[in-house]
């Protein structure tokens, strides 16, 4: 087991994508870098993504992908209207294509170039394994290389001499100790659990209004440090939404409620009225940003009936979810699923004879229930959505006999900036004036997006961000080493 | 009081009672193909008199012998026997009973096993009801041979007679002496105490057995040292099936023309046959001929399509030799211990359980499937393998059934009994393969015929 | 080596490298220790090996088969292998099976990356699983206090069941089955409570996977290890409470009081009135009630002879600095003790004729005796601080010249204040710190038949109390808070109502009524919501034409008191008029000057004074060139032992019933109110406790990530 060095050339603050692929490319070039991880697990929010962005990759020329980089700069800069860091962004997507390369050279396996939503390109790079399998890959190759991994171990303070970083305050055992370095990397992943600054940036109260999925003690560690050392902030109220039911304990992520509360059915709200073209399900931002607009309650409802059952069941899903649920995934799970989620008295799964008895259950006023599934089954039958325009092929009208309920939540994928970086993902100060020694990326830093996350054009991005950010600082800290 | 008096005045006290013999225990025949050793007084004793014991049995003149020849030499004379356990796993009795008495400890225990771990065996409730008392001396004679000074007799709670006859029996021999302080006028004391216990596979297991009797949940464990050193409260501990105690106490008894006790073994055939029964047998008899000579037909004539032999986890034997190597056996399988585990599978409880309906009559799949799903159900829960396996395994062989398989189910099948031998703590899991590997080994077609074609053969 | 090793120490081989290990160890352990990972789930260090997971097998040399290592001791010249494919085939159908049944929620799960279950499957790559992955959907249990149990989480690896038995020897957790699938829970279903349980938290610590947790919210902050023992984290001066419980309960009495000693230099006086944010906090508290902690403290104080603490809590060498301290209450005596025993030379300067402060000029004698402050007082100044009293200091311009190099400013806050409504001034309304220090001077204070207490906290109580007990017949305490939300503590208000106190709340006072510039009443409005805006700033809506009047002689206020700080001192003040303090460095805006206690929080309680009295002095130390290094160990250090035994009835265990004796006739009367505890009684009391301290003992596994 490792103990905690004096010094070395590099701290790391955190094990996820961004961390661990600015330590390997730093002990590639010769660095002795150590990593400093608060939890006892690596990788943190890194262990989920299944897929990460890149363009004119070798994969993609494999596949005819002709998705150029400029094109890609481009619409990433229209999503954002500009609002983006333009260097930052062409450097994540110039970068992408060589570290998925770099990446295959670590050991990580991709199985395909794909998309998991329609009309968009095809930069989602499949990884067998997740993230975990990245996370597993690169803690190997770093440890090979001589990085030493320190779990259990938050950094606390930067320390700074000259104008210089340098070094850092760990703590350990309850005792603080400092570590001697050159070049600290913040990669701390932001500040997704920080019930404060949620309020505070999103304007969100974290837990009821909108929850987190795959961050845990997110406090905004990095963001805080890199701030007192006189860093300049960007980006830091973007956070990546999207719209998600049953949450709760007894509802496994992934499980068949989930899949059915994700397809374009009738959406209302907590007053039983409808709020979107539901199929902008197939896209995670604006489903999101639709759901996170009815705020003070929390949630919303996917309602369905029994055909829609049986359609799922028959036909499979309109909306894949994940890389392991593509269209056409049938549901045959899902009768137990609700059946058990009854019984245990749940209160995001509800079933009823009638609407009425379901509009009772969810406490929303019947006669708009009612009056919403009747104007919506007259679109059905018209076979135009005169209120949202959905896509009449998804136009399906509920006729019972039992009608069903499940509470959608608005979750968060993490959030998405704190710390203004250039496009060396050298952390700058108010005047824009780089702080030598300092450096960020993933979810810490800002600059990569505008207010949301540009899904369309560029699916797999925040991963990618991530894995980019950290390899672009790790090479821009040799060249401040001189390594 | 001495050995003699206990004679005279058991012989006075009987002069007065009514024979019941066999009364309050199953009366069964003696068929020409059985040697009773265990089994010997069945229905010759009245189970509810000592006095009939020791009067007409030489009852407790087996103890009397130990007592005066020493604990040495009676475990000298179990050696000299060759005398394997009757639990099933046919261990060396002498060794076990060696082991323990050489064990330093201020205190020694001796459990007897006399629960009937599952349905399909009856030889506690069959010995327990029509002979107590060759048990009871057995289990003294072990006490005695180790330095036990305490006794626990587990039965299933479900034997409600059985119990009571138990207890009434432990009165009786508190107040001829043969308890307590000083038995038969010697050094030896003893006590005995009966346990009323649940009956469920696990508490086959001695190590589960050890901790229900501490208290504590049926849950196998795993052993760094035998029960014989560190068992009960971490104290020596002798378990013995009570089997192996009742043929313990004929062989001390050394009653001239006794069989050769080692040689015999109490079974039970159940299943699809026209009436169970519990007899004992010389070891050797084959699988088949021991079910004609019990049924009184031939194989052909009792539409036999297996027999699961041993137990719930026992492997399944049938007509014709099976490919070499696999599990399971055929039906000329000789009954001995060495034998049945070159089939691949255990002694076990020597259960003969037929499944009938002819070779073509039931599908060899639910055969399979069913086993598995009985051992889910008994499976304690402990080891990942059993749990995990034996669920998988259900949930596998209904997708066979259901024919929606593929042959890399069956690989990974296999690997799932593999890791369920060589990962699980007791018997249970270890042998849980068996019914399953048997069952491919001796009806490999049945399995294609569901893999392949996409058909039951039953239901053709 | 090999001639070094002892007849204990096994050599064997384990992936070509050479492992010394202990005999009786673990092939596991052996590699462990050697910096090897293996995988392993069903063991862990504190309880008896398993070897049920099949994670940690490895291959040895002449073994047949992949045997499991936790439950394989090491033998000499035994040689292993811990990697092949074969193992790894192995271990990857273990952690399979192992997660066929669990729900693929880490995303969502609050155990997420303190997970064992996720680093395994992290570590061996099963994301995608050959055998069958299913939904348990089996109910969460949160019925019981402290614990939830999710049987969906649960991979039945056994370690609760263990560490319930075999480690705790409670034995509450039974291995069940409903229908196929397979959950921990009490042999008969029944509650924890009912099943003996002593909710010491072992199954939650041991348990790899997010199936027991503590329920959310329990564990307060950022530091999980501080979270789980919150009679300790809450209290100011952070005082080790179960510590000292146990030894109560061991009866060791000394010891118990040394163990506070090591804190807080006020133990006697904490006994008696202690705010006890500890009771508020224990954990007890969710099974029944939560443990009489202020009044064991009382008891251990009571039944301490010293001869633990007072060799140990000695000067060390002089260090030839002088310290002055301005204020003798809690906070400043505290200081003025630590700096003592740091060596330095400390006086410490009081304006009142006693010292005490608060203590002795607030809090009235039936409520702290005054022979106790006088006791630990005594102590304090036995180590060699000097105190000088009736000397009011102006200037610390004057304590600098007189070649003291630093001052610890705690002058408390003993300035009163008023409403500012009409007849405020009239005659017969009073201030309640200067009536309290008038009635605990022995001054002459004349208080009528009726008398009105304006306020709802401590303070009011001390006022109305003494008031009963200076003669007035009828008193009543009007309040703007809700009687829920009075910051009284609630024996305060129990007691003072057996005193015949009669408490309004929800009264906002509009002016004061008077005759020939007496005072003959108050007139109130009812309050409808009290609350603080968003800036913070106290809003009160009132109930329309609700006026109305109480009658009094005597109206004293006691809402909020701000500290007297002389214009010579010139401190940077905060807006609320208290003496502003850096963060990181607790120095006032003058070099050489810190502050400490209610001049600095505004009034609080006796421990925070001390406690904030602890960090100057810690301040102040390093300032003056020593270590900040106060603590000094003084209770003996006991091996506690981890078995708890059987706890059939534990749960039910009542709190000690309360001993509060109110005298008939209250005038004059100022004996203390509550009496001692009696040795029984503090053993029960302290044998209650959940002992949630033993949890920490419990060693942490390593996952791969730290080899």
């Amino acid at each position: 087991m490792a103990s905690i060095p004096e010094k070395a050339d590099v701290a790391v603050v955190g094990s996820g994508a961004t961390g661990l692929a600015a330590a390997v490319t730093l002990a590639e070039g010769g660095a002795k870098v150590v990593v400093f991880e608060k939890q006892r697990s690596l990788g943190g929010t890194s262990n989920f993504f299944q897929g990460t962005f890149a363009v004119e990759s070798e994969m993609q020329r494999e596949r005819y992908v002709d998705y150029t980089r400029d094109e890609c700069f481009k619409q990433t800069m229209d999503y954002s209207h500009w609002m983006a860091n333009p260097r930052v962004v062409r450097a994540i997507i110039n970068e992408s294509a060589e570290t998925i390369s770099w990446l295959q050279e670590q050991g990580v396996v991709f199985t395909d170039a794909a998309i998991n939503m329609p009309e968009s390109p095809l930069t989602y790079h499949i990884i067998k394994g997740k993230g975990e399998a990245v996370v597993k890959a690169l803690v190997d190759q770093a440890k090979a290389k001589g990085v030493t991994i320190l779990p259990g171990t938050p950094v606390v303070s930067l320390l700074k001499e000259d104008g210089k970083i340098s070094g850092v305050v760990v703590e350990a055992d309850g005792e603080e100790v400092e570590v001697a370095a050159k070049v600290v990397v913040i990669a701390s992943g932001g500040f997704a659990n920080n019930k404060e600054w949620i309020k505070k940036y999103t304007g969100f109260e974290l837990g009821t209004e909108i929850t987190p999925v795959g961050n845990t003690g997110k406090t905004g560690d990095g963001i805080r440090m890199a701030w007192e050392a006189g860093a300049a902030e960007e980006g830091i109220e973007t956070i990546e939404m999207f719209r998600v039911g049953p949450v709760g304990d007894e509802f496994a992520m992934g499980c068949n409620l989930e899949q059915a509360t994700a397809q374009p059915d009738l959406w209302v709200t907590a007053k039983g009225e409808r709020f979107c073209d539901e199929t902008i399900t197939f896209w995670d931002t604006p489903v999101g940003n639709a759901q996170s607009r009815y705020k003070k309650d929390g949630y919303t409802f996917s309602i369905f009936d029994d055909s829609s059952i049986q359609r799922w069941m028959e036909r499979g899903l309109d909306k894949g979810v994940g890389v392991e649920f593509p269209p056409g995934y049938k549901l045959t799970n899902l009768h137990k699923e609700i059946q058990a989620a009854i019984d245990n008295g749940s209160a995001e799964v509800l079933a009823a004879d009638s609407l009425e008895d379901l509009a009772a259950q969810i406490e929303v006023d019947p006669g708009v229930l009612g009056a919403t599934v009747e104007e919506y089954n007259g679109y059905c039958a018209q076979g135009w959505d005169e209120l949202f325009a959905k896509d009449r092929r998804y136009l399906r009208p509920l006729v019972g006999p039992r009608f069903y309920a499940v509470r959608a939540r608005t979750v968060f994928l993490g959030t998405m900036g704190g710390i203004r970086v250039n496009g060396k993902m050298e952390v700058v100060d108010k005047k824009d004036g780089v702080i030598p020694g300092l450096y960020a990326g993933g979810f810490d830093a800002g600059g990569m997006y505008g207010d949301s996350y540009p899904i369309k054009s560029s699916s797999g991005l925040a991963s990618s961000f991530a894995l980019n950010s950290g390899r672009i600082a790790g090479k821009s800290a040799l060249r401040y080493l001189r390594k | 009081m001495d050995y003699d008096r206990l004679k005279a005045e058991a012989t006075a006290r009987r002069a007065g009672q009514e024979p019941v013999c066999g009364a309050r225990g199953a009366v069964v025949d003696v068929g020409a193909f059985e040697r009773r050793v265990a089994l010997r007084n069945l229905g010759r004793v009245d189970p509810g008199s000592i006095e009939d014991y020791i009067v007409t049995c030489d009852g407790y003149s087996g103890l009397h012998r130990a007592l005066s020849i020493g604990r040495e030499a009676v475990i000298a004379e179990l050696e000299k026997a060759g005398l394997r356990g009757r639990g099933g796993a046919g261990y060396l009795t002498a060794l076990k009973w060696r082991t323990c008495r050489e064990a330093e400890a201020d205190e020694k225990f001796v459990v007897c096993d006399a629960i009937d771990a599952h349905p399909w065996t009856r030889t506690a409730q069959t010995l327990l009801g029509g002979d107590p008392h060759s048990v009871l001396e057995g289990l003294l004679i072990g006490a005695y041979a180790v330095g036990a000074a305490q006794c626990f007799l587990c039965v299933n709670a479900d034997y409600r007679e059985q119990i009571a006859l138990l207890r009434d029996a432990l009165d009786r021999m508190r107040d001829c002496g043969l308890l307590g302080h000083g038995i038969l006028s010697s050094e030896f004391s003893c006590d005995v105490e009966v346990c009323a216990t649940a009956g469920s596979l696990v508490a086959g297991e001695e190590t589960a057995l050890i901790r229900i009797l501490e208290g504590k949940q049926a849950l196998p464990y795993l052993r760094f040292e035998y029960p014989a050193v560190q068992g009960l409260h971490e104290k020596p501990t002798l378990v013995n099936n009570l089997e192996t105690l009742a043929v313990v106490s004929a062989l001390l008894q050394g009653r001239a023309g006794a069989p050769m006790a080692g040689d015999t073994k109490i079974v039970t055939i159940c299943g699809d046959v026209e009436r169970e029964m519990t007899v004992e047998v010389p070891l050797g008899m084959s699988i088949g001929a021991l079910l004609e000579a019990a049924e009184g037909a031939s194989l052909g004539e009792l539409g036999v399509k297996a027999v699961q032999f041993g137990g719930p986890t026992g492997a399944f034997f049938a007509a014709g030799s099976p490919a070499s190597g696999g599990v399971g056996g055929s039906l000329d399988t000789p009954i001995t211990f060495e034998h049945i585990e070159a089939a691949g599978s255990v002694m076990g409880s020597a259960t003969l359980r037929v499944v009938g309906g002819g070779p073509d009559g039931v599908c060899a799949v639910q055969m399979a499937r069913d086993a598995m799903a009985y051992l889910q159900e008994q499976s304690c829960g402990k080891c990942t393998s059993c749990r995990e396996g034996t669920l998988q395994l259900v949930d596998m062989l209904d997708d066979i059934l259901d024919s929606r398989a593929t042959a890399e189910d069956l690989e990974l099948m296999l690997e799932l009994c593999e890791a369920m031998r060589t990962g699980s703590i007791c018997g249970l899991g270890k042998n849980a393969g068996a019914p399953l590997l048997s069952a491919l080994t001796l009806f490999g077609d049945d399995f294609d015929a569901h893999l392949h074609d996409g058909h039951c053969p039953a239901k053709e | 080596m090999t001639d070094q090793s002892t007849e204990s120490t096994v050599t064997l081989t384990i992936d070509g490298r050479r492992v010394e290990a202990e005999a009786g160890t673990s092939v596991l352990y052996a590699a462990l220790d050697a910096g090897i990972y293996v995988p392993h789930l069903c063991d862990h260090p504190d309880l008896p090996p398993y070897g049920v997971c099949r994670l940690c097998v490895v291959e040895i040399e002449g073994v047949e088969g992949l045997p499991s290592s936790c439950v394989t001791p090491v033998a000499e010249g035994m040689v292993v292998q811990t990697q092949s494919e074969q193992i790894t085939q192995a271990r990857r159908l273990a952690m399979e099976l192992l997660l066929a049944g669990h729900p693929v929620d880490c995303g969502i799960c609050q155990k997420y990356l303190n997970c064992e279950l996720q680093s395994l499957k992290q570590y061996l790559g099963v994301e995608e699983s050959r055998v069958k992955r299913r939904s348990k959907l089996l109910p969460v249990n949160n019925s019981n206090p402290l614990f939830v149990y999710d049987p969906n989480k649960c991979v039945l690896c056994g370690r609760c069941v263990r560490a319930c038995w075999e480690l705790r020897g409670v034995g509450v957790l039974y291995y069940k089955k409903q229908g196929k699938e397979f959950h921990i829970f009490t042999r008969e279903g029944a509650s924890l409570a009912e099943s003996g349980c002593r909710f010491c938290g072992a199954c939650a610590e041991v348990c790899p996977t997010g199936a027991i947790q503590d329920k959310e919210g329990l564990i307060k902050g950022d530091n999980r290890k501080a979270g789980l023992v919150p009679c300790k984290s809450s209290c100011p001066a952070e005082i080790d409470v179960p510590l000292y419980v146990r030894l109560v309960k061991e009866g060791d009495y000394p010891a118990a009081a040394a163990v506070i000693r090591e804190k807080v230099p006020f133990p006697w006086v904490l006994g008696y009135v202690c705010d006890h944010p500890c009771e508020t906090e224990c954990r007890r508290g969710e099974v029944n009630e939560p443990i009489s902690i202020r009044e064991l403290k009382r008891f251990a104080a009571e039944h301490d002879d010293g001869s633990l603490w007072r060799d140990k809590m000695t000067p060390k060498d002089p260090t030839e600095k002088r310290v002055a301290v301005v204020g003798s209450g809690p906070a400043g005596l505290t200081a003025a003790y630590y700096l003592r025993l740091q060596g330095h030379d400390v006086t410490v300067f009081e304006s009142l004729p006693a010292a005490g402060g608060m203590l002795r000029y607030g809090i009235p004698e039936y409520r702290l005796p005054r022979s106790v402050i006088d006791s630990e007082i005594k102590e304090i100044e036995a180590v060699g601080v000097k105190i000088e009293t009736g000397t009011r200091v102006e200037s610390l311009d004057a304590l600098f010249e007189q070649g003291y190099e630093g001052v610890v400013v705690a002058l408390g806050t003993h300035k009163g204040q008023k409403l500012r409504v009409p007849g405020a001034n009239s005659a017969g309304v009073l201030i309640g710190t200067d009536f309290l220090r008038d009635v605990n001077l022995g001054n002459e204070v004349a208080v009528g038949k009726r008398v009105v207490v304006l306020g709802g906290g401590n303070v009011a109580f001390d006022c109305a109390r003494a008031a009963r007990r200076m003669g007035a017949e009828e008193v009543n305490m009007a309040c703007l808070e809700c009687r829920e939300e009075m910051p009284a503590g609630p024996d305060e208000i129990r007691e003072g109502e057996e005193e015949g106190i009669v408490i309004k709340p929800s009264h906002t006072s509009t002016r004061m009524l008077s005759e020939d510039g007496r005072v003959t009443g108050v007139e109130f409005l009812d309050v409808e919501a009290f609350f603080f805006d968003e800036d913070g700033a106290p809003q009160i809506d009132v109930v329309e034409g609700s006026l109305h009047a109480l009658e009094a002689d005597t109206v004293i206020f006691a809402i909020g008191q701000r500290p007297d700080i002389p214009e010579g001192f010139d401190l940077d003040k905060t807006d609320g008029g208290l003496i502003e303090l850096d963060e990181f460095t607790g120095s006032t805006s003058r070099e050489g000057v810190f502050a400490a206690g209610d001049a600095v929080s505004g009034t609080a309680s006796v421990i925070k004074a001390i406690a904030s009295g602890r960090k100057a002095a810690v301040a102040m130390d390093k300032y003056l060139g020593g270590s900040g290094r106060i603590d000094r160990k003084v209770a003996p250090q006991v091996e506690v032992p981890a078995c708890l035994g059987p706890g059939p009835g534990f749960a039910a265990l009542g709190r000690a019933a309360d001993r509060c004796v109110i005298p008939d006739d209250l005038t004059g009367n100022f004996c203390e109110v509550v009496e001692s505890m009696g040795e029984d009684d503090a053993r029960e009391e302290s044998t209650r406790c959940l002992q949630c301290d033993l949890r920490l003992k419990i060693k942490t596994v390593d996952f791969w990530g730290s080899f």
